[in-house]
């Protein structure tokens, strides 16, 4: 394990580590224009409703954030999804965004979505478990971070797989 | 009484013409008539003379509105600047006419502020009729304010003069406490002007949060009002988790007791690689208290998931409502750890078996080696040389390497190094 005496040298380590100078290969020249004022459409989770939706302010390398929380039941939190949906003002950006999100977690090591064939954004990350219950992922300059948080494990990459979709049509 | 006092008079005015209209055949019937009559009407006057002065002598007296919070610069001779939530404010008076629910009507005191102090509040009493010009006012119960004693109190136009009158709170036991929270009921009476009997007027009833000192940041006094200004949400929980705690290290480690139960059916995001829900991305430097709250009402508040940010964050805020001055603070970066019993779960384990990238807590002082930690996220072996025992790290040092302290007992040796505090980073995370 690689070991940091500062915040900065933690981020470059964690960079190093999830390989963060090859993430910009796989959409070099794609010439894609910025995806603006992304709305995630509550018909995309099917047999969940929008509990609620908030705007965050924008930070680090963000310049919109909003975050959604889906569930099953009003009276259960046994089924529930959060969406994190950050637009940033380049691609870069979105990817910085990813390690901003990253540099909150505890893990030192966080899965790629190629190790469970997640072929979600233009760079994946999941989680740990047998479910995919966790997808952070980066679309052009939007950043996502899905995760099932409800007493119940959900599989998420049906969802992750429409909100990508989504931002490929748009 | 009032009422047939008068018809009773007008009887006995007639009475004797009834009588003596039977008698006439008696020569001095008339003189006896006429002596009754008189004696009767003198009666009668004397009746309506003492009714008239009665009536004048009395009055109605209710309580129309009591300010707990009076002087908003200040906190030492009444309740401190607090609010409802985020969004909602606590307003003054506390309490108006017509308010039942306790919680409607909240006040919190600083218990080492208001040592030595003589406490009070300001009340607005009304009166009947509008031409009374003073009446006794007092008030038994009261709970940990006490009873009030009796005041005269002047009115004008059926306002008190001045509008909120100052009651001295002598009776209460504040001082004699630790952390609390009680409902109370005042029974109020009055006595008018000339009267020796007391009545009843208004029952109100008030909750009261006491905490050992002035909250500390994220939570403030000034402004007011502000969305930083202590929540009685908030107060809810810290009060009863620290319960009769009179000392700032015995509240913040019965908080962080609560919080790492779990209270709320929060588990260690293992799942999410240890992400932040409540305080972490997009917005780093802020708690989500209200999620948090909403988790522990029963709500789906950010999810069940946390990690040591959220924990620190929970811990500090909880804990430096109640006076208690820790910080949200981090050690490291990149450490391997000894098993732990990560929050919500039963079992020693490393999470993903590489360690933590980062660890945070809650932290005194300088944040320092040699500064005490409270940490609400895991447990860790207290007792390393032996049969494995979990121990919540409660006001332990962190290492000030005279003893076994906290990253000895998180930290292999090899990896101690990279575990370091962090103190340039500690904060106080705002909360919203």
């Amino acid at each position: 394990m690689e070991h940091a005496n500062n915040e900065q040298q933690a981020r470059d380590i964690r960079k190093t580590t999830l390989e963060f100078e090859s993430w910009g290969d796989k959409i070099i020249d794609k010439g894609e224009e910025l995806l603006e004022d992304i709305v995630i459409p509550e018909e995309y989770f099917e047999g969940f409703y929008l509990i609620n939706k908030t705007e965050a302010e924008s930070t680090f390398h963000s310049k919109r954030a909003t975050k959604y929380m889906f569930g099953v039941d009003k009276q259960k939190n046994d089924k529930l999804i959060q969406v994190i949906l950050c637009e940033c003002d380049s691609v870069s950006n979105a990817h910085e965004s990813i390690i901003d999100y990253f540099m909150g977690s505890m893990a030192n090591k966080i899965p790629r979505g190629e190790e469970k064939n997640i072929q979600v954004g233009d760079v994946t990350f999941i989680g740990y478990g047998e479910k995919v219950s966790t997808v952070i992922f980066a679309r052009n300059n939007v950043m996502i971070a899905m995760q099932s948080v409800g007493d119940i494990d959900v599989d998420i990459q049906p969802f992750a797989e429409k909100i990508d979709n989504l931002l490929q049509k748009k | 009484m009032h009422k047939i006092l008068p018809l009773l008079s007008i009887m006995l005015l007639f009475l004797p013409q009834i009588i003596y209209a039977q008698q006439e055949s008696e020569q001095d019937s008339n003189v006896w008539t006429i002596l009754w009559q008189i004696i009767i009407f003198i009666i009668i006057i004397i009746i309506i003379v003492i009714y008239y002065w009665k009536w004048k002598k009395s009055c109605k007296v209710s309580v129309v509105a009591i300010k707990f919070n009076h002087n908003t610069s200040s906190h030492t001779t009444d309740a401190l600047n607090i609010r409802k939530n985020y969004t909602q404010e606590v307003s003054i008076p506390e309490w108006t006419s017509g308010e039942t629910n306790p919680k409607d009507s909240p006040a919190a005191y600083s218990i080492q502020d208001t040592i030595g102090n003589t406490v009070t509040i300001k009340v607005k009493l009304g009166i009947l009729p509008k031409t009374a010009t003073s009446a006794e006012v007092k008030a038994t119960g009261g709970g940990i304010l006490g009873e009030i004693d009796s005041k005269t109190v002047q009115f004008s136009n059926g306002v008190s003069v001045p509008e909120f009158v100052e009651f001295e709170l002598n009776h209460n036991t504040i001082s004699g406490n630790g952390v609390k929270i009680e409902n109370i009921t005042w029974k109020w009476m009055y006595r008018c002007k000339g009267h020796k009997t007391w009545k009843n007027m208004d029952i109100t009833q008030h909750r009261i949060y006491l905490v050992i000192k002035e909250p500390i940041l994220p939570w403030i006094q000034t402004p007011f009002p502000n969305n930083q200004n202590p929540w009685t949400e908030v107060l809810e929980y810290s009060c009863d988790w620290a319960q009769n705690q009179t000392t700032l290290d015995g509240a913040a480690s019965e908080v962080t007791t609560n919080v790492n139960q779990p209270v709320g059916n929060v588990e260690y995001d293992i799942p999410g690689g240890g992400a932040s829900h409540y305080s972490g991305y997009p917005t780093i430097a802020r708690f989500n208290c209200t999620a948090y709250l909403d988790r522990l009402k029963g709500g789906p508040g950010n999810g069940k998931y946390v990690n040591c940010t959220d924990c620190a964050s929970i811990v500090v805020t909880f804990s430096n409502i109640l006076g208690c001055e820790l910080w949200e603070s981090k050690m490291g970066w990149g450490f391997e750890l000894y098993e732990i019993i990560a929050i919500g779960l039963s079992t020693w384990a490393k999470p993903w078996g590489n360690g933590f990238s980062y660890h945070e807590v809650g932290w005194k002082n300088s944040a320092g080696l040699n500064d005490n930690v409270f940490d609400g996220c895991l447990k860790v072996n207290g007792n390393p040389s032996g049969t494995r025992v979990a121990e919540l790290p409660l006001n332990i040092p962190f290492d000030d390497s005279s003893s076994l302290d906290y990253r000895e007992k998180l930290v292999p040796l090899a990896s101690r190094g990279s575990c370091l505090p962090q103190p340039g980073q500690r904060t106080r995370r705002e909360v919203y």
